[in-house]
């Protein structure tokens, strides 16, 4: 195949997706956190696209399409959440959403 | 060349129950809108269109469509009607519990309907694509119901966690699949089992891709070690939700593994796969049962049973065959049946939201208020599985198949860590009857609505429990229609 090699797109969205489960982990800002979420994501389809491309067929991107629609309609629920904690706790450090153990 | 038409008429009878319950919730919000005053008609109206959904089941032609992504069979009925069933229980436990909070609307009952059309889509996809959107779409629907009581804050932050978990593990399901993709080159589930019938079972990318798959699908199952939201996420949410979300996610999950599963096939077990899943489900029963002995809350309690429930499910999973699959069928009406009742119990006792359902509330209650007292102590007898309850016919053979398919060992472990769960299902039993109470504050007036659902309850435990036989030969005739095609 012409280009850049597969793996190097593998290698990269594997890196994208690692650095988004350590900021999950490491972030306590709920919006960081939920921007690290969408960096897997796009890990995600970055391989989707890769693969396709490799193989030459349309059923990684149509995956892609629909992974998009999926992240949209989180972010528009997880926004509203935070913003509904924002209005209890002026705040949106999730260590500080202790009512329950944690 | 031919083309394959993209769309035939009568595929939309395959779909039959879904367009009814995704046009059934539109209806909902729009008679919310048009006619506030008449807010009490919304929860009949929301039963009856359940029923119309569970009805149009009868009418649904058996079979593969949309191009190999959607099969109907008789075991996608058994579950749908599972599905059904649970959202009926909770929206008839809904409807007291909302007015009682003052937060009635018709986007809950909505809410309710698409989340079961997501379960229904797991159900019934043969394509991961097709797996992923109806858990996605039953996730945010459950995102929204946990954070429906916005205004108290356990409820938003229980929300916020079930939010930040469930996200996180979708990322993970979706890299699995992508793998997946990456080594067999299509997500459809029928070229999955192709391809694994000549895989490499040693190939690293497939263990990876499948741990990846496994961790997503625990976090949504609450299996141990990805069970940390559960308690947090069920005492936080409204009742009725909690109730729905400890049984129906759950069994869809269930649903789509079988599936999945089945694809792997022998692979699955060379590549030692399924022992990560017997370690899954033998945490899951020791820890939920474990730590359950020590909640006292009965919401928190019941989450961490719920752990140890999904722990035994997952032991005939363990091998995928007509005997399991149909015990997992089995179980998953049982269990719905006595967990939704068990939260039930609780979401009709509590003055409200914010007021925990602890044993010492519950003390002496079995004389105050009978009829519950009777109800929490049936639904306990069939969690601890004992006889003539249906939660003892559905663990026995679930056992039994774990035994046959030589996982004595797991199947071993559970019926150990069952003896234990007795204790502290029996414990409420206890309080009910044999502990002084308080002057009984914690009664509340008894809606017709709940007292409809924990009827259906108690008769399909006992029912299920005295006179097993019909149940169990249409879930193994079920099973072997779908895993063998005959």
């Amino acid at each position: 195949m012409p280009g850049i090699p597969t793996n190097y797109f593998l290698i990269l969205s594997a890196i994208l997706f690692t650095i988004g489960v350590c900021g999950v982990l490491t972030r306590r800002n709920g919006i960081t956190i939920f921007m690290s979420i969408e960096l897997m994501v796009n890990a995600v389809n970055l391989t989707f696209v890769a693969y396709a491309r490799q193989f030459h067929s349309l059923h990684g991107l149509i995956f892609v399409f629909f992974v998009m629609a999926i992240a949209a309609a989180e972010a528009a629920v997880g926004l509203a959440i935070f913003i509904a904690l924002y209005h209890h706790r002026d705040t949106i450090d999730v260590d500080e959403a202790n009512l329950m153990h944690w | 060349m031919t083309l394959t038409p993209l769309l035939e008429p009568h595929w939309m009878n395959a779909v039959l129950p879904e367009i009814i319950l995704s046009i059934s919730g539109i209806l909902m919000i729009l008679f919310d809108a048009f006619a506030p005053k008449a807010r009490g008609a919304m929860a009949p109206l929301a039963v009856l269109l359940l029923m119309v959904a569970a009805a149009s089941e009868s009418m649904v032609a058996g079979g593969v469509f949309f191009g190999g992504t959607w099969e109907t069979g008789a075991l996608t009925q058994i579950f749908d009607l599972v599905f059904l069933l649970t959202a009926l229980l909770a929206t008839l436990f809904s409807r007291e519990y909302l007015r009682r909070e003052q937060i009635e609307g018709g986007e809950f009952y909505a809410l309710l309907m698409w989340g079961t059309v997501g379960m229904m889509m797991m159900a019934k996809g043969l394509d991961l694509l097709i797996v992923v959107l109806g858990l996605e779409m039953l996730s945010i629907c459950i995102f929204v119901l946990v954070g429906y009581h916005r205004r108290i804050a356990i409820s938003n932050e229980a929300s916020l966690k079930y939010f930040l978990m469930g996200a996180f593990a979708t990322g993970f399901i979706l890299y699995g699949t992508a793998l997946f993709y990456g080594a067999c080159g299509s997500t459809k589930l029928s070229d999955l089992a192709n391809f694994f019938q000549t895989a490499d079972p040693h190939n690293p990318l497939l263990t990876v891709a499948f741990i990846l798959l496994m961790a997503g699908l625990g976090f949504k199952l609450a299996l141990a070690p990805f069970h940390a939201w559960a308690p947090d996420v069920y005492q936080g949410a409204p009742t009725p939700v909690a109730a729905w979300l400890s049984v129906a996610p759950k069994v869809a999950t269930l649903m789509a593994l079988v599936r999945i599963f089945w694809a792997m096939g022998p692979v699955a077990q060379h590549a030692g796969w399924m022992h990560i899943v017997a370690v899954l489900s033998i945490l899951s029963m020791i820890i939920g049962n474990a730590v359950a002995i020590a909640q006292r809350d009965l919401k928190r309690m019941l989450a961490y049973s719920g752990i140890a429930h999904v722990g035994y499910m997952m032991i005939a999973m363990l091998t995928v065959r007509e005997d399991s699959v149909a015990a997992v069928a089995v179980y998953a009406v049982t269990y719905a049946l006595m967990n939704v009742g068990a939260f039930g119990v609780v979401s009709m006792l509590a003055k409200n939201q914010n007021d925990p359902q602890t044993l010492d509330d519950i003390a002496g209650l079995g004389f105050r208020r009978p009829f519950y007292g009777l109800a929490l102590s049936v639904c306990m007898f069939s969690l601890s599985g004992l006889p003539p309850t249906a939660g003892f016919v559905s663990k026995f053979y679930i056992f039994k198949t774990a035994v046959e398919s030589g996982h004595s060992t797991v199947a071993l472990i559970g019926i150990l860590t069952s003896i234990v769960s007795v204790y502290y299902y029996l414990r409420v039993v206890y309080f009910l009857y044999m502990k002084e109470g308080g002057e009984g504050e914690t009664a509340i007036d008894s809606g017709v609505f709940g007292v409809a659902a924990l009827t259906i309850s108690i008769v399909g435990i006992l029912l299920i429990g005295i006179y097993p036989t019909p149940l169990f030969e249409r879930a193994g005739a079920a099973a072997r229609a779908l895993l063998l095609g005959q």
